[in-house]
C-alpha cells in the first residue's frame, strides 16, 4: 500500500515525484493518456504536500533539473517555476529545443502559455 | 471497365505503391547501415550502462499495489537505436510502439548514428508511418493541399478539433472546411491528439481540450496552428 503524501518523509516525496515522472514519460511515449492523467493527479498531491511543508519544500525539486528522464526534468521545472523562474525556464526551453516529441512540443506549449499569461505555474 | 475490374486494378495499384514505399524505406535504412559501418559503428557493441536508462522504465503505479510489467523503452535517449525484435509482436499496440520509437529515432539522430533498427515486419506494419514521420515540416498551404489527396502513413487532422467544436455548437461548415483540414503524419497526429487530452499545469490543471471549451474559433485555431508547429508538422 502506498503511503499517503502527508505521511511521507521529504526523501520519500521526492522519490515518489521521480517515480511518477518516469511512469508519465512511458505513458506519454505510448499515448496512454488515461494513465498519464491518473499520474498527474498523484503528482499534484505530492506537490501540494511539499508546498504545505516549511518554507515551500518544492524547492528540493530544483535538484532534478538535470535528471536523466526528460519527463521528470519537465515536471520539476514546471513545479518550481514560481520559485526559480530563470532556471526553470532554461530547463523548459532546453527540452523544447530538442525537437524530441512529445516532450519538445509540450515544453514549447508551456513557454507559449506562460508568455500569453494563460499558464501561471504558481 | 466494370466496377469489379476497376476495384481490382485500384487494389493492384495500391499494392504496388505500398511495395515501392517499403522498398524506399529499406533502401534508406540500408544506406544508413552502410554509413554507420563506414564510421565504425557496431550496433551490438558493449556499452556503459546508460545513466539515463531509467528514461523509459515502467514502474509501479496505483495505490493498491497494482503491478505493471517492467519494460525498458527507448525513452528519452534517441541516440541509442531501438532494439526491434526480429519476431513480429502479437499486438497492434506493441507493433505501433516499435514503429513510433524507430520513427523518433530516425527523426532525431544523424545518419552516422543509425543502424540496425528496421526489420521486415516493421517495414510492412509501419513503413509508411515511419517514412511520413521523418518528412520535414511543410507550409500551411502544402498541408491543406495534401489533405485533398490522403496518402498512407498520414491522417487528416482538423486544426480546430472537430468533436469539441461540434459539441460547442461551432459552425460545421467551418469545422469540416478545407481551410481547417491538413494532412499530417499519423504518428505526429497521435502526439498532438494525446497532448490535447492530457492534463496540464499550463492550463490550470485542465487538458488543453477542456481549457478550450467555450472559447471561440480564433482562439482554438491559434492553439491548433501552434501545436502543428511545435510538434514538427508546420513550418515555423
Amino acid at each position: 500500500m502506498t503511503k499517503r503524501p502527508e505521511n511521507m518523509s521529504l526523501e520519500e516525496l521526492v522519490a515518489s515525484f521521480v517515480e511518477i515522472g518516469i511512469a508519465q514519460g512511458a505513458a506519454a511515449e505510448e499515448f496512454r493518456t488515461a494513465t498519464f492523467n491518473r499520474l498527474f493527479a498523484r503528482e499534484s498531491k505530492i506537490l501540494d504536500e511539499l508546498k504545505r511543508r516549511g518554507n515551500d519544500e518544492r524547492r528540493v525539486l530544483i535538484s532534478l533539473y538535470d535528471h536523466p528522464n526528460v519527463q521528470v526534468r519537465l515536471n520539476a521545472a514546471k513545479s518550481t517555476y514560481a520559485l526559480n523562474t530563470p532556471g526553470a525556464r532554461a530547463v523548459i526551453q532546453s527540452i523544447a529545443d530538442t525537437k524530441f516529441q512529445p516532450w519538445a512540443g509540450s515544453a514549447g506549449m508551456t513557454l507559449w502559455a506562460l508568455d500569453e499569461g494563460i499558464g501561471k505555474l504558481d | 471497365m466494370d466496377s469489379s475490374s476497376s476495384t481490382a486494378t485500384l487494389r493492384k495499384l495500391r499494392s504496388m505503391r505500398d511495395h515501392i514505399a517499403a522498398y524506399t524505406l529499406m533502401t534508406h535504412a540500408r544506406r544508413l547501415s552502410l554509413l554507420t559501418a563506414k564510421a565504425g559503428y557496431r550496433p551490438n557493441q558493449a556499452r556503459l550502462p546508460p545513466g539515463n536508462r531509467d528514461g523509459g522504465q515502467w514502474t509501479d503505479e496505483g495505490s493498491a499495489g497494482e503491478q505493471i510489467p517492467r519494460l525498458w523503452l527507448a525513452g528519452d535517449q534517441p541516440d541509442l537505436p531501438p532494439e526491434v525484435p526480429d519476431q513480429e509482436p502479437p499486438t497492434i499496440r506493441e507493433r505501433n510502439g516499435w514503429g513510433v520509437r524507430v520513427a523518433k529515432y530516425l527523426a532525431a539522430t544523424s545518419p552516422t548514428l543509425a543502424g540496425g533498427v528496421l526489420v521486415e515486419w516493421l517495414v510492412r506494419h509501419g513503413g509508411h508511418r515511419i517514412r511520413a514521420y521523418i518528412e520535414p515540416p511543410r507550409t500551411l498551404q502544402e498541408l491543406q493541399k495534401a489533405a485533398l489527396f490522403p496518402r498512407p502513413g498520414f491522417d487528416i487532422h482538423h486544426i480546430v478539433e472537430q468533436t469539441p467544436a461540434r459539441q460547442d455548437g461551432l459552425s460545421w461548415t467551418k469545422i469540416d472546411g478545407s481551410d481547417n483540414k491538413v494532412l499530417v503524419p499519423t504518428y505526429r497526429h497521435w502526439e498532438i491528439t494525446a497532448w490535447y487530452q492530457t492534463r496540464n499545469k499550463d492550463f490550470g490543471d485542465l487538458s488543453p481540450r477542456d481549457h478550450l471549451r467555450g472559447q471561440g474559433w480564433e482562439a482554438r485555431r491559434a492553439v491548433g496552428l501552434l501545436a502543428l508547429k511545435l510538434f514538427g508538422v508546420l513550418k515555423p
